[in-house]
């Protein structure tokens, strides 16, 4: 297993090195000048020249590629060209909202989509096949953006349910926090439930075709036990990857979702950073969320490895 | 064995073979995408015609009005009608993800061809860069492009087809790489055909099938990040009509439910339409590779 994980771990660092360059290169791609962010459009040609030694714009692009990383692996991430706030604090900040808008849209969608996704499989072809398959097919189609929207109309303008927008930290006020996450937690989550179901109910559909299951229901086991200890066990294995790499997807939804509910979160933090054209923000906040999406796959592989040796082996062989 | 070069050129090759229309048409779900999709195009081809009003006329006497019989989807806030809006705007998102998934599939393709060709220390380069490419989530990679290059269509275009090349090149590269140990193309070789000639003649139209397949898969997810950038208002700039533009607009006036309601509507049905058929053309697909398999 150590093996495994020191593989797993030596193949991720080229990967974490490229995205850092694209992430540099595309963000410092911006054309005209960056000083027109901080000093505004009425600086004098030589106050411009030293803000650029300042922030360093004027060295060789690979200089200040490599300049960065550097210090960005130190956790010195520079300073907003907007509010001169340090990046890193800024990140730190707005880190949990999104961490806790994921795990909450996570729960969601596994709620709905792993009893759906099961019982689809074991009433394969049944009308309850059909409206899951009917469901699943319309949510993915639901953009979430517009989906956000119609939870807004629906619970906080129509039925006066929950609030339409703001954010309250879970330490300051639990219930008012969920109160106000659960919207945008269920606009992401949704998005996300129609592939767990469809993976969940692949997956079952599967392992319900084994031997091993024909034998277990030939020797008299009772159904819920044959699901429960022979079915679900194996066929939730693909289902964890799929969560694994589901979470960039909620991370990307997030950045949406975050905006049209003012979630405080890194989401709408990039958002707002693109369009002020404060690039050390975006660059850091964007290179976080790859850190994060990079990190959380190579724990799925690592968990996957230990649950299934067959896939140990395939990398170590 | 020796069949095997007539198994493959028969199997995958979707083509203009009239035969994959009628087969979509049995499919319940591909017929319903299908119609849903040719029902956006023609309205996209046809919106001059098919529009009632001008989509950028402004009409200060008509502000924020409600469905009525003039204004089907009622007016926004500068009293243009809605209807004619979603009706250009299918036009321009259509044009984005049609540019987006061309740019994609012939970059990928390149791409995932030259891999799977030269192999070696090219496929090990390109490949490493694909899956750094494919670690950053397609929305966040189109939000930095778009940041740095500044809103506009042709940027969105290009941030959507970056974003999305890779998906393309590893399945480019996944065809290549199983048809190139093929007879056909020893075959090819041994006959003295060139490199260029076995990859256009012999290779590429066998691949083709499944990577078409997989376009409209893509065109899907592309159709959302367009829309989504527009939602930021990182994409079409006004007054293009565009769809997510008109949901963000109507963000700004929650009660009146029609202005961000129906372009909503219209970005769901043209992502079902493009799942539907990309669903119904795998399906298709992965029928006719065992139909080819039983024999």
């Amino acid at each position: 297993m150590l093996l495994f994980i020191s593989k797993r771990i030596g193949q991720t660092v080229p990967v974490v090195l490229l995205v850092s360059f694209f992430v540099f290169f595309v963000i410092n791609v911006i054309p005209g000048d960056p000083t027109l962010t901080v000093l505004g459009e009425f600086a004098t040609p030589e106050q411009r020249e030293i803000a650029r030694q300042q922030y360093g714009f004027d060295r060789p692009m690979f200089v200040q590629y490599v300049d960065w990383l550097t210090r960005t692996l130190s956790g010195d991430l520079g300073r907003s060209l907007h509010s001169n706030e340090r990046v890193w604090a800024m990140l730190v900040d707005r880190l949990p909202v999104s961490l806790e808008l994921s795990a909450l849209a996570l729960t969601i969608a596994l709620l709905i989509g792993l009893p759906c996704g099961i019982l689809a499989a074991l009433r394969r072809g049944t009308t309850v096949d059909t409206l899951i398959g009917m469901f699943s097919a319309i949510a993915l189609g639901v953009p979430y953006f517009w989906l956000g929207v119609l939870l807004i109309l629906l619970f906080a303008i129509v039925f006066n349910l929950l609030p339409p927008s703001g954010y309250v930290p879970f330490t300051e006020s639990p219930v008012e926090n969920l109160k106000l996450m659960i919207l945008p937690a269920l606009t992401v989550g949704l998005h996300v439930a129609p592939l767990i179901i469809r993976q969940t109910r692949a997956s079952v559909l599967q392992v319900l075709s084994h031997d091993y299951v024909r034998t277990a229901h030939a020797k008299g086991l009772p159904w819920s036990a044959i699901v429960r200890k022979h079915i679900l066990r194996n066929a939730l294995i693909p289902v964890l990857t799929l969560v694994g790499l589901q979470l960039g997807n909620m991370l990307g939804g997030a950045i949406v979702t975050e905006t049209i509910f003012s979630t405080p979160g890194l989401g709408s933090l990039i958002v707002a950073a693109v369009s002020t054209r404060d690039f050390p923000v975006v660059q850091s906040g964007i290179f976080l969320i790859v850190l994060l999406v990079i990190f959380v796959n190579l724990i799925t592989d690592i968990l996957y490895a230990y649950v299934d040796p067959r896939i140990r082996q395939l990398l170590i062989v | 064995m020796g069949t095997g070069a007539a198994e493959k050129t028969s199997a995958p090759g979707v083509g203009a073979e009239p035969r994959l229309v009628r087969d979509l048409f049995q499919h319940r779900q591909g017929a319903v995408g299908t119609v849903l999709a040719l029902g956006l195009v023609l309205m996209a081809v046809l919106a001059p015609l098919l529009s009632p009003f001008d989509p950028q006329h402004v009409n200060v006497e008509k502000i924020l009005e409600p469905p009525s019989a003039t204004h089907w989807l009622g007016t926004d806030e500068l009293g243009r009608d809605i209807a004619s809006r979603i009706i250009f705007g299918g036009r321009v998102t259509l044009q984005v993800v049609a540019g987006a998934v061309a740019l994609s599939l012939m970059a990928g393709a390149v791409l995932g061809f030259i891999a799977a060709y030269l192999g070696r220390f090219w496929d090990a380069l390109i490949m490493r860069v694909i899956d750094a490419l494919l670690a950053i989530p397609p929305l966040i990679l189109a939000l930095a492009i778009v940041a740095a290059l500044g809103p506009n269509l042709f940027y969105t275009i290009l941030a959507i087809a970056l974003a999305k090349l890779g998906m393309f090149a590893r399945l480019v590269r996944g065809e290549v790489l199983s048809l190139k140990s093929m007879e056909f193309v020893e075959a090819a070789r041994a006959a003295g055909a060139s490199n260029t000639r076995i990859a256009f003649k012999h290779i590429w139209p066998n691949a083709a099938g499944n990577v078409i397949v997989f376009s409209a898969v893509v065109a899907s997810s592309a159709l959302l990040i367009e829309s989504a950038l527009n939602f930021l208002g990182l994409g079409a700039q006004p007054p293009t009509p565009s769809w997510g533009v008109m949901i963000s607009t109507g963000m700004q006036h929650w009660t009146l439910w029609w202005m961000s309601i129906f372009p909503g509507f219209a970005i769901f049905l043209a992502i079902l339409a493009f799942n539907l058929l990309g669903d119904a053309l795998r399906d298709i697909m992965d029928r006719r590779l065992l139909d080819v398999g039983r024999l």
